[in-house]
């Protein structure tokens, strides 16, 4: 375990009686990471999150925001933190507006501060429109969208966010993904810990992953390398028409390149390497003047296929 | 962003005051405060004029009997502004899962606690205020005078005020719904408190310590009411018991009610786990 990450959890426990929900978990996620903490209903993801933002005590070991113990030091450790646990409700009396003054002025910040803040935060969460609306009035995306202004306020160098996108519409959905994936341009000293259920989400918007059950953690590395831990990941590639033998053994014969096999106008390449390997290969299949004109990385399958693996071999 | 770089810090005493300041914004806004100036007006409305309505010569030329008359009913208005504001200030927060939000910023919970408890009682005195002023008024204008006890009568209302306060916190930090806490407050402080005390005097036991029994001196303190209690008392059983209270005891004892409560509440708040 590397020292000196924003957030450190060490031999962390959770007893409920004979239940352990949280078995002995250390996890050190790196700075600037967006890190996706994932695992089936019961694995300990919420408990380990609640236990991180001071909503409930370990058992033993012990949790470090930003170098500070929580369970010592609860104030300290979340003065830089922004949260956003399950789908936390407001104050219905309270307009957005209203809402993101009383956390400003809670972690205090200044008057004029919280001013010229809200209004950004507004706009980033789309919410402008209604920001002097009741929150009660609201639906749940919309609240949600709010829950994540709020942790946005004094620009917060952790960001916890626990099924962020949970219960919400497909639309809901969308619009929640589309600001945390703008999250990191807002800040470049920014780590995120995210746990979700679902693994399309984490493959899209994070950087590394961590899978839980049993209140243990199975694996905790870069998405890539989860994704394809013999180092060959799988890729889709499309094209105008059909590639003939000859097209597909230039592809075949491409440094890096393990196999490819063609079913219609999708040829599936098996890439050794990471987003390096992969760029060059893109810029040679452009070369290639094939007709190719889509390449994706099927990380969330092959995240999948890793999270099923794992949890299945963890039982 | 330059939120950063303004930030100042927040003191405890500081954010004490902004969870204190929502507090009373959540009171003005709700219901419950709308519930309880209603009942204020209705109070305040029937005995001004059902005097006059039903018994025909209106209020009292005597400033005495008119403050009796207002003030034999200010005991219940604290415990009915404990039972609406107090009760539901801690247990709001997990039931409403408002907790999710304000638990998990840095904010020590003996200041959520402080601003909550603060809150509900200042807006408890502060109604319980309202309600002695407009008693003040109609004295005034009734009989042109006021009875100088009535400001002692309110200083046994304001520690009554932070006793049922107290009571009320502690049962919304060990219940999970709100609609739960205010009903148990309700009926504790209005029937299970005075039939402990009933049952203990009846076993000879001294029940000044009791909370109910201390509370009668916000109405015994006033000469008028002994007055009449013991005309009412003596015409049924040929006695006189009420006598004049010792306020400071009393004073005493509601507050060490209300510190023992609030203290209580506290340590199963920081012990409660969402």
């Amino acid at each position: 375990m590397s020292h000196g990450n924003p957030i450190e959890i060490t031999d962390l426990r959770k007893d409920y009686g004979s239940f352990t929900a949280v078995d002995d978990l250390s996890l050190s996620v790196e700075k600037n990471s967006f890190t996706g903490l994932l695992g089936p209903n019961g694995a300990g993801k919420s408990t380990t999150l609640k236990i991180m933002c001071n909503l409930m005590r370990a058992t033993s070991g012990s949790v470090r925001l930003n170098g500070i113990d929580v369970a010592d030091d609860p104030k300290g450790a979340l003065q830089d933190v922004g949260t956003v646990v399950e789908t936390p409700e407001f104050y219905l009396y309270l307009t957005p507006r209203e809402t993101f003054r009383y956390v400003g002025e809670l972690i205090g910040m200044r008057r004029e501060a919280i001013s010229s803040q809200t209004d950004e935060i507004l706009e980033k969460v789309k919410m402008k429109e209604w920001e002097d609306r009741k929150l009660g009035t609201f639906s749940k995306g919309m609240r949600q969208r709010v829950a994540l202004g709020q942790a946005l306020m004094d620009d917060p160098k952790i960001i916890i966010l626990d099924e962020p996108t949970s219960g919400l519409d497909p639309r809901g959905m969308a619009e929640v993904r589309e600001i945390l994936k703008n999250l990191r341009s807002y800040s470049d000293d920014l780590t995120v810990l995210m746990s979700s259920h679902i693994l399309h989400e984490v493959g899209d918007l994070c950087d590394r992953v961590a899978i839980m059950d049993h209140g243990r953690l199975l694996v905790h590395d870069d998405i890539g390398i989860v994704n394809a831990p013999d180092g060959v990941r799988n890729i889709t590639l499309t094209t105008l028409e059909p590639l003939s033998q000859e097209e597909l053994d230039m592809i075949s014969g491409l440094p890096d390149v393990v196999s490819a096999k063609n079913n219609g106008n999708e040829t599936a390449v098996c890439l050794r390497g990471g987003p390096p390997e992969q760029n060059r290969f893109f810029e040679q299949v452009v070369g290639l003047d094939i007709g190719a004109y889509s390449l994706a990385d099927d990380a969330g399958d092959a995240l999948e296929s890793t999270y099923l693996r794992l949890v299945k071999e963890s039982r | 962003m330059d939120g950063h770089v303004a930030r100042r810090g927040a003191g405890d005493l500081r954010q004490t005051y902004v969870i204190m300041k929502n507090e009373v914004l959540k009171f003005v806004r709700g219901r419950r405060m709308q519930i309880y100036i209603l009942l204020l007006a209705v109070v305040l409305s029937l005995l001004t004029a059902v005097p006059y309505l039903f018994e025909g010569h209106g209020l009292s030329g005597d400033p005495e009997k008119v403050i009796v008359s207002y003030l034999s009913f200010a005991p219940t208005l604290v415990l009915m502004a404990a039972t609406l504001f107090a009760s539901v200030s801690i247990v709001s927060e997990y039931e409403e899962r408002t907790a999710l939000l304000l638990f998990t910023r840095p904010v020590r919970k003996r200041s959520i606690f402080a601003g909550k408890f603060l809150a509900a009682m200042g807006i408890s005195v502060l109604m319980i205020g309202i309600y002695y002023a407009a008693t003040a008024l109609v004295s005034l204008a009734a009989s042109g005078g006021l009875d100088g006890n009535m400001a002692v009568s309110f200083g046994l209302s304001v520690v009554y005020a932070f006793a049922t306060s107290g009571i009320a916190v502690l049962i919304s930090s060990l219940m999970k719904k709100a609609s739960t806490s205010t009903i148990l407050t309700f009926v504790a402080l209005l029937l299970i408190l005075p039939v402990i005390s009933q049952v203990l005097a009846a076993s000879g036991v001294d029940t000044s310590w009791m909370l109910d029994r201390a509370s009668e001196s916000i109405c015994t303190v006033l000469p008028g009411y002994r007055e009449m209690m013991n005309q009412l008392i003596y015409s049924l059983t040929g006695m006189t018991v009420v006598s004049e209270p010792d306020a400071a005891m009393d004073a005493a004892v509601m507050a060490g009610w209300g510190a023992a409560t609030a203290l209580a509440s506290f340590l199963l708040f920081r012990r409660r786990e969402f």
